[in-house]
């Protein structure tokens, strides 16, 4: 573990040396969490945590099950509020300032559950919001998806409900992208179209924060990627040559 | 087929036997009650010529055997219709279970590729149906034998049970029927359900209009067996045959579409969301649309029967002590204002549950799972619950307009309905406390929200209790209501309804502050 670390480290640093200059000119963070802590009664959901996220990176947040990746996601969604420490995304505070945040940004669940007598493309609507709806952006990725918007949310399968929330992420102008576990329900097929997505938004100039714990999701996808394991964040890895080696060594 | 069979029960042994044991409880209690309602034959007498006016022949069926009128007679009037709703609505749900929701979740695939008659998953479910429904019609029949109250024969009760039966087994065949026609689920809740309110419709009217057409619909057969009277039981045919003929036609059609289709297609719904679904109040009314309509619609109907009873009113209360008692309590007025006061005291409550309902909706939003994708909207939580209130407080003035309008077309005219509105706008200020209490509950302690019913129960029963027996005042004074000045037979106040309504905005603010910056509930 402490080897592991040392290692991690140092190349880490390396890199920190090798550019230090574009690093820090190009490097305009868009979630910048500091310290944050959440505790439920007794239970130590996150514990100073501490993180920054880079604009246009499509930022990998792996961890286990009940490590804290869900809690901290609610926080930035302002869903929650920390106990204490802060996070602010576009430099506005997650929680007392949502309502600005959430014009910006685009949310997609890991676990979908739609409304049973609205339509897909009602929702798809809904969660646009007046004055956001691009008749032609949803109709791009409704094709991309291949999602009959026309059926009632009770009779899709998990994965329909899934590219329900997709389109309805993608087909907004928000500037970041959260996700949880985007892809769980998804056939990988339309995995592969949803990474296209991802690095496309990217191209356009876009930010994603991805929690996944498909490991090889995010080797293929994430530019900047950082571990949680009980509520800490373990590390935030920018050389992702590394992240095969951290994982077998960690069991 | 024996295995399958075994298969059904097993799913069905709590929800079926819940059915049956609620059933069964109903018709003991229920049966029980009359003794002490119509303790003589003078009262028996009595109640039965007042159910005879139109609208309660329409709710319940004609009134038959005047001349040799017993208790079991009109417990058999008055009760044998809800027993035959009840029955359909849990073969709808039964059938439904078992055949296109089955198929619907892709069970019946996994069953058909066992090496079982194709017929099997269709035949099985109607068996049990045939069983269950058997067993129901035994257990009331001995049900009201066990009561017996004056006027039990065994004849009775027999017609009494194979009624019951009879109309399940007719909803069970038509259902199995609607899951050969249609390919969704609610396609064939929708239509059982709308022939089960065309039907009722069909006797309400025949029986008005006192026409053989009733014989049309199951209910108007139940009725017309005349329980306890002249026990027809060669009519259960007029059930039999119909079920035999829908079962046939079932299994044909069942033999000849494919699987997982109906004969109608699923239409497709809407590809986009209208103007009005992207408003503010889109989502709260799509969401509060059932409820609302579905209280309106029975708070309106219960006007209509409170208000039918008007014409009756002497006689009715002439021969019950208690009524008497009860309406006039508050001083010397007119039978008719103290009649009228007591129906709004008693309805305020009713109406306050759909109010309720409403201010408690979007916690519901909360704990779905949908609330990550609801709440991350550029939207504060407030602009999203404020709809819902606008919806309770709506529901509030309409629900009070509703009843005073159904009052007034069942009294015939001898009620000014302008004035009984206003009779009802005066208990508001109560209702909306509930309702503030509800959204202070929804922004302080949503999961302690079942907390609301047991403030509302413990008011509605120390209400009734104080009628009895008087309680201390400190325990009266916990209701809201007690403060509303009982039009027309009391003087109007405004203070009290002021202090209400200042309460309820405190309380509703309160709630949305606090609603506003509180973490949601994990779902």
């Amino acid at each position: 573990m402490d080897l592991l670390f040392d290692v991690l480290s140092v190349a880490l640093i390396r890199r920190d040396e090798q550019d230090v200059s574009v690093w820090y000119s190009s490097a305009m963070s868009i979630i910048e969490i500091h310290n944050l802590s959440k505790r439920f009664g007794k239970t130590q959901a996150l514990d100073q945590v501490n993180l920054s996220i880079e604009e246009h990176s499509i930022h990998g947040f792996l961890g286990p099950n009940g490590a804290g990746k869900t809690t901290l996601l609610r926080i930035l969604l302002g869903i929650i509020k920390p106990t204490s420490g802060n996070a602010t995304i576009f430099g506005q505070d997650v929680f007392k300032d949502r309502i600005e945040v959430h014009k910006n940004i685009a949310y997609v669940p890991g676990e979908v559950n739609l409304w049973p007598n609205l339509t897909g493309g009602e929702v798809i609507d809904l969660l646009l919001g007046n004055g956001r709806i691009n008749r032609i952006e949803i109709n791009h990725y409704l094709e991309v998806f291949e999602l009959d918007p026309s059926k009632k949310g009770k009779t899709y399968s998990k994965g329909n409900r899934q590219k329900v929330a997709l389109v309805a992420a993608f087909a907004s102008p928000a500037e970041l992208f959260i996700l949880d576990e985007p892809t769980s329900g998804l056939d990988p097929l339309m995995e592969q179209r949803f990474q296209q997505v991802i690095k496309q938004k990217q191209q356009e100039g876009k930010t994603t924060f991805l929690s996944s714990h498909i490991l090889s999701e995010v080797e293929q996808l994430a530019t900047t990627v950082s571990i949680i394991r009980e509520g800490e964040i373990h590390h935030t890895l920018t050389d992702l040559t590394n992240l095969n080696q951290y994982f077998q060594e960690e069991g | 087929m024996g295995e399958y069979l075994r298969f059904i029960i097993r799913r069905e042994r709590r929800i079926s036997l819940i059915w049956l044991l609620s059933i069964t409880a109903s018709v003991l209690i229920f049966t029980s009650l009359y003794p002490t309602l119509v303790p003589t034959h003078a009262e028996t007498l009595a109640l039965a010529t007042s159910m005879q006016n139109p609208a309660m022949v329409a709710m319940m069926g004609p009134v038959y055997g005047l001349a040799q009128i017993t208790p079991a007679i009109i417990m058999s009037q008055e009760t044998l219709i809800w027993y035959l709703i009840a029955v359909a609505i849990m073969n709808i749900f039964l059938i439904t279970r078992h055949t296109r929701g089955d198929e619907e979740f892709g069970r019946i695939e996994l069953l058909l590729a066992k090496p079982i008659s194709v017929r099997i998953p269709t035949l099985a479910p109607l068996i049990f149906a045939i069983i269950i429904n058997a067993i129901i019609a035994l257990a009331s029949a001995l049900g009201v034998l066990i009561i017996n109250i004056e006027g039990t024969t065994f004849l009775g009760a027999l017609s009494f049970g194979l009624a019951i039966g009879g109309v399940g087994l007719y909803f069970a065949a038509l259902t199995l029927l609607f899951a050969q026609i249609f390919s969704t689920s609610s396609g064939v809740f929708s239509a059982s359900f709308i022939t089960v309110g065309l039907m009722y419709m069909i006797r309400a009217l025949a029986d008005v209009e006192q026409s053989p057409l009733t014989l049309i619909s199951p209910f108007g057969v139940a009725l017309q067996m005349e329980v306890f009277y002249s026990n027809r039981l060669t009519l259960l045919l007029f059930l039999l045959l119909p079920s035999l003929f829908f079962i046939d036609i079932a299994l044909l059609l069942n033999s000849i579409r494919d699987h997982g289709s109906g004969l109608i297609a699923q239409r497709p719904g809407k590809r986009r969301a209208s103007a009005f679904l992207r408003s503010p109040f889109g989502l709260a009314w799509h969401l509060s649309k059932p409820s609302t309509l579905a209280w309106g619609g029975g708070i309106f109907l219960l006007g209509l029967s409170y208000g039918s009873v008007i014409g009756d009113l002497t006689s009715f209360v002439e021969n019950n002590e208690l009524m008497q008692q009860i309406i006039l309590s508050s001083g010397p007025n007119t039978l008719l204002d103290g009649y009228v006061a007591l129906i709004f005291s008693i309805m305020a409550s009713v109406v306050s549950v759909p109010v309720i309902l409403s201010t408690l909706r979007i916690y519901n939003e909360e704990i779905t799972a949908r609330a990550e994708l609801l709440f991350s909207r550029p939207t504060s939580r407030r602009a999203l619950y404020t709809p819902f209130l606008i919806i309770a407080f709506g529901e509030s003035i309409m629900m009070f307009i509703l009843l005073a309008i159904g009052l007034a077309l069942g009294g015939g005219g001898v009620l000014s309905l302008g004035e009984i509105i206003g009779y009802g706008l005066a208990y508001l200020p109560a209702v909306w406390l509930f309702g503030a209490v509800g959204v202070f509950i929804v922004g302080f302690i949503p999961a302690l929200r079942s907390l609301i019913w047991l403030f509302f129960a413990s008011t509605f029963i120390i209400t009734y209790t104080d009628f009895i027996t008087p309680l201390p005042s400190y325990l009266t004074k916990l209701n809201p209501f007690v403060f509303i000045p009982h039009l027309p037979v009391e003087e109007f106040k405004i203070l009290p309804l002021l202090i209400l309504t200042i309460s309820s905005a405190l309380l509703i603010t309160g709630g949305l502050v606090r609603y506003e910056n509180r973490d949601l509930s994990n779902g």
